[in-house]
């Protein structure tokens, strides 16, 4: 009997030790039921969040003309962002009935619509100078290789602060207080009748969540093809082996999951793990732009390139009152970016320092822990 | 019993052979954990430490030009600025980690200046050298400009000692505090907790050792050395136009020994050449057993040697040389790109390390 004991116990040890090798795929609390391994569910509708990407996309378009010497039409980007006046050659998203400027965050305490707005005036105004070659005080474009940018007189580079922009106050905003909050969700929202093409009312709200993150129904790590905005982020953090994508895509089908089948248990799991998990997309892109701000200090045009992308993903954390990042730290990293006083509420980059950059990192790395991996993002 | 004994071997030895299949089936194993050793504590650290031995002679060097500004000590100062330059030589294809941290190559090795931001600097005398806007405006290359206003000692004595002298020294002062402060942050994070942390990461993925030290090599090679010192120069940026301005030490035409010195420096460094010797070209024979024949690493180490062939064929400095003898530098940069293929494709494929540097995503 001894030696049985003897046995299982080696066996045991044998196999666990092989097993170490292997990912650890099966969540304990999801161990009795196994999700679906796609948001492929019955009636998911986001239609209205594809115009709304689409329509980012048509924005992006016109901001990056400055970076090919073309002076952008500021009056055009103002109507872009309300839907005014048939402005996009998509004519689809002209009838869409959809809008940017009113899913926009408005309210204080965060980047909102008016700052928006602002630096979309402001790039109109100052592309003028789009045909002329930056440098430090002067807007103009900076190019390095075959990359060329168009910055303000401070090296900000408005397209990064308004396309990343908006989609923090847009599209994060919205998935992380109004489609996975108990208004959208809650035991009051109606999850009995199903409009066809549409779900339930709760399902419908779960899915326009899912439609602003930007990715394919089977996205995964291994299935990367078509992911845009957020989605297409997420694959810095999977890159060093935080499984960002496959984390983030699980929270969202166990959330439509739990709702289809009446486990709100899972639904309300599932609602702040998204929002957990969807706030590292963010602090990792963040660090990842730092880093390669850091690489490439001594190029003016990746530099700057990298400082405006990271600074709209350091802000853009803002848009979820139950970030991880405390309002005193978000605004301490927001501050090395503002070393000299470039026009209000706008970053100047000519006097940011290595110390800088690593100070901004550090603050965002310890806060999240990220220790680990924060220099291979 | 007998059945239980049965059992019992049955399952281990199967569970022991379903272990076996994951590893390859290699008869000795390569201890990776001693060349990353070797790297480690012979070769690296080493380098960071004779380089700070060198920003100290420089540093007293500058201290004794600036009590006593005569032809002799500025003649020294310019023989330690060469030493220091040369060394860094031998750092530039590390920057990893602590390195790469504090931007040591940024920090040293950032050319062409800006003069005219480098006399904006000296005349107002109220800078931040560490700031993004002076990149352009610091290191041995800015050091290079003030260091050599002109070829003959007497006639740059006679310039640094002229206009705006006092801040010009300050700043010749400053610039060598600013690379002195870059490598000891370097070497003291090498010597904290980085070096033994570095030497046990074995395996290849993103962050491990060998994925840093032959991403930096990549890096190094194919920005900084072959565009850098070579390709820009040459034209090759500039649809053929040769931009003699943009190389390396410009002002005191050292580039062509700054270049033999860069390649003998990433040649013994792949060779791992230190008391141990264990380096990359061992592990890549590992790798390569049963293609002795065709070698990877003698075929990495014939293109240096071709490379330094066709260098010392130059007889100018390589700002000279673009114009004077296009062809010859053409050739040389000609190897450079073949060295490219070897070690970006061939070499980081047989060591299952990706490259992982890019400049950007595209948007």
């Amino acid at each position: 009997m001894k030696k049985m004991i003897i046995a299982i116990t080696a066996t045991t040890i044998m196999m666990a030790s092989c097993k170490k090798e292997e990912a650890d795929t099966v969540d304990t609390t999801t161990t009795s039921i196994v999700l679906p391994s796609t948001y492929n569910f019955d009636n998911v509708s986001y239609n209205g969040q594809t115009s709304r990407l689409d329509m980012l996309a048509e924005m992006t378009a016109e901001l990056k003309k400055a970076n090919a010497g073309t002076q952008v039409d500021s009056a055009l980007l103002a109507d872009m962002f309300s839907n005014t006046g048939s402005p996009f050659s998509d004519a689809s998203l002209n009838s869409s009935g959809k809008q940017l400027k009113n899913k926009t965050y408005s309210s204080v305490g965060a980047f909102n619509t008016d700052y928006f707005e602002y630096l979309m005036k402001r790039q109109g105004d100052i592309s003028q100078y789009a045909g002329n070659t930056w440098s430090a005080g002067n807007a103009g474009v900076a190019t390095s290789g075959t990359s060329s940018y168009f910055f303000d007189e401070n090296g900000v580079e408005y397209t990064q602060l308004i396309e990343k922009g908006l989609m923090g106050a847009v599209f994060y905003y919205n998935i992380a207080e109004v489609y996975t909050r108990s208004a959208k969700i809650g035991a009051a929202v109606d999850n009995t009748t199903v409009t066809p093409g549409e779900g339930t009312d709760m399902e419908h709200h779960w899915d326009e969540a899912f439609g602003y993150f930007g990715a394919p129904i089977d996205f995964s790590s291994t299935n990367t093809a078509d992911a845009r905005y957020h989605a297409k982020y997420s694959s810095k953090g999977q890159a060093v082996g935080l499984k960002t994508t496959d984390k983030v895509m699980e929270q969202f089908i166990k959330g439509r999951y739990g709702i289809t089948n009446k486990n709100y248990d899972y639904r309300d799991q599932a609602a702040s793990q998204v929002r957990a998990e969807y706030e590292m997309i963010l602090v990792t892109t963040a660090i990842h732009y730092l880093n390669s701000a850091k690489a490439n200090f001594a190029d003016d045009a990746l530099r700057n390139h990298a400082l405006s992308e990271s600074y709209a993903f350091v802000f853009s954390l803002a848009y979820n009152s139950d970030k991880l990042i405390s309002n005193a730290d978000l605004d301490l990293v927001k501050s090395y970016y503002e070393v000299t006083a470039g026009p209000t509420t706008i970053p100047s980059f000519l006097a940011i320092t290595v110390a800088d950059i690593n100070a901004a990192i550090d603050k965002l790395s310890t806060v999240y822990s990220l220790d680990a991996v924060k220099s291979s993002l | 019993m007998k059945s239980t004994k049965i059992i019992f071997f049955l399952s281990v030895s199967l569970s022991v052979l379903s272990c076996k299949k994951d590893k390859e089936e290699v008869t000795e194993e390569f201890n990776k954990k001693e060349m990353l050793t070797n790297y480690g504590n012979n070769i690296i650290v080493p380098a960071y430490e004779e380089l700070e031995l060198a920003i100290s002679n420089l540093e007293n060097a500058v201290s004794n030009f600036v009590s006593v500004s005569n032809s002799a000590n500025l003649q020294t100062l310019r023989n330690n600025y060469l030493t220091a330059y040369l060394q860094w030589q031998n750092c530039s294809f590390m920057e990893f980690g602590p390195s790469e941290n504090y931007t040591l190559k940024t920090i040293c090795n950032t050319y062409p200046v800006d003069t005219s931001l480098i006399n904006s600097n000296i005349s107002s005398g109220s800078y931040v050298l560490g700031s993004a806007s002076n990149t352009t405006a610091i290191g041995f290359p800015a050091l290079d400009f003030l260091l050599f206003p002109d070829s003959s000692l007497s006639l740059a004595l006679a310039t640094i000692n002229g206009n705006n002298a006092a801040n010009k020294k300050q700043y010749i002062t400053d610039l060598v505090q600013q690379i002195k402060a870059g490598v000891n942050s370097t070497l003291s994070s090498w010597r904290g907790s980085y070096l033994s942390s570095f030497n046990t990461s074995d395996g290849n993925g993103q962050g491990s050792s060998l994925s840093e030290i032959v991403n930096a090599i990549n890096l190094d090679f194919e920005k900084f050395t072959r565009d850098g010192k070579i390709g820009i120069p040459l034209g090759v940026r500039s649809l053929g136009t040769a931009l003699p301005e943009k190389t390396e030490s410009f002002y005191s035409k050292n580039s062509l020994i700054l270049f033999k010195e860069s390649i003998l420096g990433l040649k013994n460094y792949f060779n791992g050449t230190s008391s141990s010797n264990i380096g990359l070209d061992d592990y890549l024979n590992h790798l390569n057993d049963n293609n002795e024949t065709a070698r990877l690493s003698e075929k990495i180490n014939n293109q240096f040697d071709l490379i330094l062939q066709k260098a010392e064929v130059l007889s100018d400095p390589i700002s000279i040389a673009v114009t004077t003898e296009q062809a010859n530098v053409q050739a040389l940069y000609d190897e450079l790109q073949k060295m490219i293929v070897l070690l970006k494709v061939d070499m980081s494929s047989a060591l299952s390390v990706l490259i992982t540097y890019q400049d950007n995503d595209g948007d």
